[in-house]
């Protein structure tokens, strides 16, 4: 499998005339996204901001964030199997991306006229803000260009109709906007090869992924799904080229979907495919099995299914907390059993100053972890100029808010994949 | 919370759908439920058995906390009454 993923760098997003990307500025005719988006009847109100890297801004009620990309050559669309789009299979042909920009899903959950629905996970936003500079620029957000469309939908819709209706706009907006660059040349180009690489020491990457079907229901379009599917399910094989064109769609409290496009563990060891090993590719690991004996059954797949691509090592990344952390050190326990040496790639537990252990649980089996850290900002927050994500901001939002500190159930950043940037400043 | 109570000479069983998560963490007596949603009973089943089920797990319970152990120990509960899930739990 081939694919040629042409990037179009974004430096700065402005309103304009008309749509279109020039020389690193993308521009936006605000009325044409206000369409885009408000053709939706469900959705009754839409704002939208522009969040530059270093501004004084504060984003808060993150459901998701998405990269715009647009598939040129090769079957199937980005972003597949979601809100009605093809399940064709992605990653061969041509794709071209926004690069340096994200569009940012806002919604304030207690637009939801249940209760109950407000406090589910899946409905719940990634967390509870991102600052754009200061101490709290440690997140991928911080980087990027944000283009956020806040919106509210008509009152007393369901919490999958909620759902459903603000990321449909919001991938009507990401189409939109890569359409822009679909014929343009691309001023950077990557050529990802997946076909063996004999001779390399034979990898994987996997990828623990929760499931809400426990308390969601198998239909449920909330949490993280592959080509649209968010159930439990044996583990999935995908080649890193389908990442990239947005096989993972990742959104809620458990994460966002731009992270598995420019997922840094894929990037890395797809670039080092064919050069410093051979890149079998991702399994997904579907994680909530609800018995200790699914849990068991479901690493022991995941072996299998490594060992039998061959494999004779594996980064391995948790979606950690609760009992969710059991299947990670089950799948670390299960390769190494199975002869794959494994990396453990996790955030860690607050220590309490040395007085309880750095993971949830271990085995004997867990013999190389990498930490990313515990997740916390431990410095306070400054006060910020604007706020974006939220209609009537209760002024309390610009003020300063207090360092976080990372622990159980509380993070500012849960850097499951090594983005890094927290590493400088914890450590 | 378990070995807290247990500091105090108060025996403690933890009922569970994980056992590996209180086992690891050293709770010394570990009763194995159902599963995570429904760890004493299970509604699928009819409104006996699922009472059967209850009131086996909860035996189990009891017989743990009059059970000397030295170590983290699992309880399994016996003589299940006919339950996918219990089956498959074991």
């Amino acid at each position: 499998m081939r694919l040629e993923l042409g990037s179009f760098p974004v430096t700065d997003v402005v309103f304009g005339s008309s749509t279109g990307w020039d020389a690193g500025v993308l521009r936006i005719a605000r009325q044409e996204i206000e369409g885009l988006v408000l053709t939706d009847r469900n959705i009754s109100r839409l704002d939208i901001q522009i969040v530059h890297p270093g501004d004084s801004a504060r984003i808060i009620n993150m459901r998701d964030r998405i990269e715009p990309r647009v598939k040129v050559k090769g079957p199937g669309v980005t972003y597949p199997g979601v809100f009605g789009r093809p399940v064709t299979r992605v990653g061969t042909g041509v794709t071209h991306r926004l690069g340096g920009m994200n569009i940012v899903q806002c919604a304030d959950p207690s637009q939801l006229s249940s209760e109950e629905e407000r406090t589910w996970p899946p409905l719940r936003p990634v967390r509870s803000f991102t600052d754009m500079s200061g101490p709290g620029a440690i997140t991928p957000s911080s980087t990027v260009v944000n283009l956020c469309l806040t919106m509210e939908t008509r009152r007393g819709l369901p919490g999958e109709d909620w759902h459903a209706a603000l990321s449909s706009a919001t991938l009507r907006v990401a189409d939109r906007l890569a359409e822009t660059v679909r014929h343009l040349t691309p001023p950077e180009t990557e050529v990802f090869e997946s076909d063996p690489a004999p001779g390399l020491p034979r990898v994987v990457s996997i990828f623990n992924l929760a499931s809400d079907e426990w308390f969601c229901g198998a239909r449920s379009v909330l949490g993280t799904s592959v080509y649209g599917q968010t159930r439990l399910s044996a583990p999935w094989l995908l080649s890193a080229t389908e990442l990239i064109d947005g096989a993972v769609y990742h959104s809620g409290h458990s994460g966002n979907t731009a992270t598995m496009t420019n997922n840094p563990v894929v990037l890395r060891m797809a670039r080092s495919h064919g050069r410093d090993c051979d890149y079998a590719g991702v399994l997904i690991q579907r994680t909530n099995w609800t018995t200790q004996a699914e849990k068991e059954m479901a690493a022991d797949r995941l072996a299998h299914l490594a060992s039998s691509l061959g494999a004779q090592g594996a980064v391995l990344t948790t979606d950690i907390r609760g009992q969710r952390f059991v299947e990670t050190i089950l799948g670390v326990q299960a390769c190494e059993r199975a002869g794959i040496k494994t990396v453990l790639l996790t955030p860690e537990e607050d220590d309490e100053n040395g007085g309880a252990p750095p993971l949830l649980i271990t085995a004997s089996e867990v013999v190389s972890v990498v930490s990313t850290g515990t997740g916390g900002q431990e410095l306070s927050f400054p006060a910020v100029k604007v706020v974006a994500g939220v209609f009537d901001p209760d002024p309390a939002v610009f003020g300063p808010q207090p360092g976080i500190h990372g622990q159980y159930g509380q993070s500012y950043f849960n850097d499951i994949y090594g983005v890094g940037r927290q590493g400088c400043v914890d450590h | 919370m378990a070995k807290e109570i247990e500091r105090f000479g108060i025996p403690v069983a933890v009922l569970t759908a994980i056992p590996m998560i209180p086992l690891s963490v050293g709770a010394s007596r570990v009763v194995r439920g159902i599963r995570v949603e429904h760890v004493c009973g299970d509604p699928r089943l009819s409104h006996e058995l699922d009472r059967a089920v209850t009131r086996n797990i909860v035996a189990t319970a009891l017989r743990a906390v009059q059970t000397e152990v030295d170590s983290p120990t699992l309880f399994e509960p016996a003589n299940a009454p006919a339950s996918s899930e219990s089956a498959h739990a074991s």
